[in-house]
């Protein structure tokens, strides 16, 4: 394999978060308009200075990136839509970084936004893919709930996790989440009794495992390093990024993400290892995910994210800071925008521009992505190593 | 026995079912029947459900099933079902039309 361009001169400002709401009235085009004007707001620049736009979205019918060029008047000479979900975050970065390096693009907007109304979660899982159609929904239509119960399951099965184990995380991520007005759920306190009491859902999980769907966006740019220097935006650099798709495809139950089959990598284009990491921004739309993400970025072996949960503390204030905006699972899920949550809150902690609490110190982030239950498991993984530059 | 689509090229089996072989790639694919035992991966008890129609028979019994064919698939269990348990898996379509498979002890 040849190696793998660096990502050198690449820029990542101007982290944006359209305040959560539970339900909405307006439509998705709204949720990223909203964004997209506050990235102008924060950036100084004007609208025409966007040539390049990376738009992802789950309510937006059949419309992709191009049908928003046309909503906001933008002639972009690059685009790219990210019909990926959770991994959506870092699939935005990676393109728009090489769309920079390129010179096929000055500055890109990225930006997930999604509506959210009783009716379109239950549209979404529906005609979610034809694989889940035939081989998932047939089962009582539980949705992802029922796909991430039997991966939970195994997983306590096989490596002796137990509830309160995940527990740790829920509770953790409640405790992050207190400070940010943005987390729907951050002023409900959460204790280890309150989630073990909480009623089930598609056991082994229970009500706290489960994210709450809503409406929101989240935004991010990427420009040159030079250029964000010239803004005077604190800024942060890449410095490695994974992704992989559909990985380990003959695991019968997944018990291990694509961040497996590259970490190796992305810790050696960055130059470090986990033990650097500041503080850890991962997909959480179920606890199993986030103790399996732990696990293969390399934060212990695979099976003994039981043990470090019980050992070191995820809180903001902990000696492992993982997602300390409260992730999904205090904040809500806001369609596409949870994909792009981890990036956006990894470089609010390393540019000292949080919304709640922040890491002491924070100069190095990691955020990792999720995406797309097709089948039994998500498919598209990716991770991203972020470092603070000028201030 | 179980219907399960097949590549008359490789031989691999597959499900859920694809328009060409995922291993080969080739079109040649036809429905094989294939041994129904197997072992069960993991259990979860539904007590949500997305459609109406599963309301009223919650909670449901859905596992993840190993069969010795070489495929996995989710499944209708029953409320004792554990992970490890042998079972046999039938077909059989659903109100819909919509072919389910459901493990029975062995």
């Amino acid at each position: 394999m040849t190696s793998v361009q660096d990502f050198a001169g690449v820029a990542v400002a101007v982290p944006v978060t359209v305040p959560y709401s539970r339900f909405s009235d307006r439509a998705a085009p709204w949720w990223i308009g909203s964004a997209l004007r506050e990235l102008l707001k924060r950036s100084g620049l004007r609208k025409e200075e966007i040539d390049g736009l990376a738009a992802t979205s789950f309510t937006m019918g059949n419309d992709t990136t191009v049908a928003l060029t046309e909503h906001f008047d933008m002639s972009p000479r690059w685009i790219e839509w990210l019909p990926t979900g959770g991994a959506s975050g870092v699939m935005a970065l990676r393109r728009a970084a090489r769309a920079i390096q390129s010179g096929d693009a000055n500055v890109v907007a990225c930006i997930a936004g999604d509506t959210a109304n009783p009716e379109s979660f239950s549209k979404l899982v529906a005609n979610f893919s034809r694989f889940s159609d035939e081989a998932a929904r047939p089962y009582g239509a539980p949705g992802p709930n029922g796909i991430f119960a039997l991966i939970t399951a195994n997983y306590m099965q096989r490596f002796g996790a137990t509830r309160a184990d995940f527990g740790a995380i829920a509770v953790a991520q409640r405790a992050n989440a207190q400070g940010n007005a943005n987390a729907l759920l951050g002023s409900k306190p959460l204790d280890l009794d309150g989630y073990l009491a909480a009623p089930p859902i598609a056991e082994p999980l229970h009500l706290f495992d489960c994210v709450m769907p809503c409406a929101g966006a989240e935004a991010f740019l990427v420009m040159s390093q030079e250029k964000a220097a010239s803004l005077g935006l604190p800024h942060a650099i890449i410095k490695g990024a994974i992704e992989r798709h559909n990985a380990f495809f003959s695991d019968p139950v997944a018990t291990r993400g694509g961040w497996l089959q590259d970490r190796d990598q992305l810790y050696a284009q960055a130059g470090l290892g986990p033990n650097e990491v500041d503080c850890v921004q991962v997909y959480d739309d179920y606890p199993v995910i986030v103790a399996m993400q732990l696990e293969d970025l390399g934060f212990c072996d695979k099976g003994e994210a039981p043990q470090l949960l019980r050992s070191r503390s995820l809180r903001v204030d902990g000696d492992l800071p993982v997602n300390t905006c409260g992730g999904q699972l205090s904040c809500g899920q806001a369609g596409a925008a949870g994909g792009f949550l981890p990036v956006v809150e990894a470089l609010r902690q390393i540019t000292g521009q949080t919304l709640g609490h922040r890491v002491a110190d924070a100069h190095i982030a990691l955020a990792s992505g999720y995406g797309m239950v097709v089948h039994d498991r998500c498919l598209a993984t990716g991770a991203v190593i972020l470092e603070g530059a000028g201030r | 026995m179980i219907d399960v689509q097949s590549c008359q090229t490789c031989g691999q089996l597959q499900y859920p079912r694809r328009d060409v072989c995922r291993n080969c790639l080739s079109d040649d694919l036809v429905d094989s029947a294939v041994v129904d035992t197997g072992t069960i991966l993991a259990v979860s008890t539904l007590w949500r459900s997305n459609e109406p129609r599963f309301a009223s028979k919650l909670p449901l019994y859905i596992a993840k099933a190993d069969l010795d064919c070489g495929i996995h698939v989710i499944c209708f269990a029953a409320a004792d079902m554990k992970a490890g348990d042998k079972v046999r898996v039938s077909g059989k379509l659903d109100e819909t039309g919509q072919k389910i498979w459901i493990a029975h002890s062995l």
